[in-house]
């Protein structure tokens, strides 16, 4: 992309595997650094689904895999680990909060990308506080 | 240096939402995830979104000391 010095903001969306973040920081930064531009993530995040980690943008696997609270919070807490030293980063935007939640919404049964209800709320809560 | 703790907050069906549920869900996220902005992505054609942003959306500014920010309009 050659325009990037027309835009107020650099963002991209976050769908890493949870084992190639040190890549794709190191690419997002060369860009970053070379335009001085802010940047944030517009959005990321990671199904409650076995194996969602190592490829969170692939919503088919929900309902495919079996439910796994567990890798949503490792999603988290990896993204987390790895963008919070880094000083020209400016933050999230999370995928995602639905708008509407059922009445007789359980979240220990949703596979899918939402927190709510969910371990991995803990974690979000604990980073955004600080 | 501003920082971004947000949830992407999107209306598929603008037109059918119910805005008093949808800042009951907004008080939930900032209170469940100390969020501080909330991305309002509207899923709607553009007249009608600005519509909305310029009614609903407006209070939803105000509420629980979040900023609320209209991302895009589909």
């Amino acid at each position: 992309m050659h325009w990037w010095d027309a835009c107020d903001v650099i963002s991209s969306s976050g769908y890493y595997p949870i084992n190639d973040w040190p890549n794709q920081i190191a690419r997002i930064e060369k860009v970053v650094k070379k335009y001085d531009l802010p940047f944030f993530f517009s959005e990321v995040g990671c199904p409650s689904t076995l194996d969602s980690a190592y490829i969170p943008n692939d919503w088919h696997l929900i309902g495919t895999k079996p439910l796994d609270m567990g890798e949503q919070v490792r999603f988290y807490q990896t993204m987390f680990d790895h963008c919070e030293p880094l000083s020209w980063h400016s933050g999230y935007s999370l995928w995602d909060w639905p708008v509407n939640v059922h009445p007789d919404y359980n979240a220990s049964t949703d596979a899918g990308y939402s927190v709510i209800g969910k371990p991995a709320a803990a974690v979000i809560k604990r980073v955004f506080s600080k | 240096m501003w920082n971004i703790h947000s949830f992407n907050f999107t209306l598929w069906n603008a037109a059918k939402t119910d805005m008093k549920k949808a800042t009951e869900q907004i008080d939930a996220m900032v209170d469940e995830c100390a969020i501080n902005t909330v991305n309002i992505a509207i899923g709607a054609h553009q007249s009608r979104a600005q519509s909305l942003f310029r009614s609903g959306h407006v209070q939803l500014r105000q509420i629980s000391g979040a900023q609320c920010a209209l991302v895009g309009c589909l």
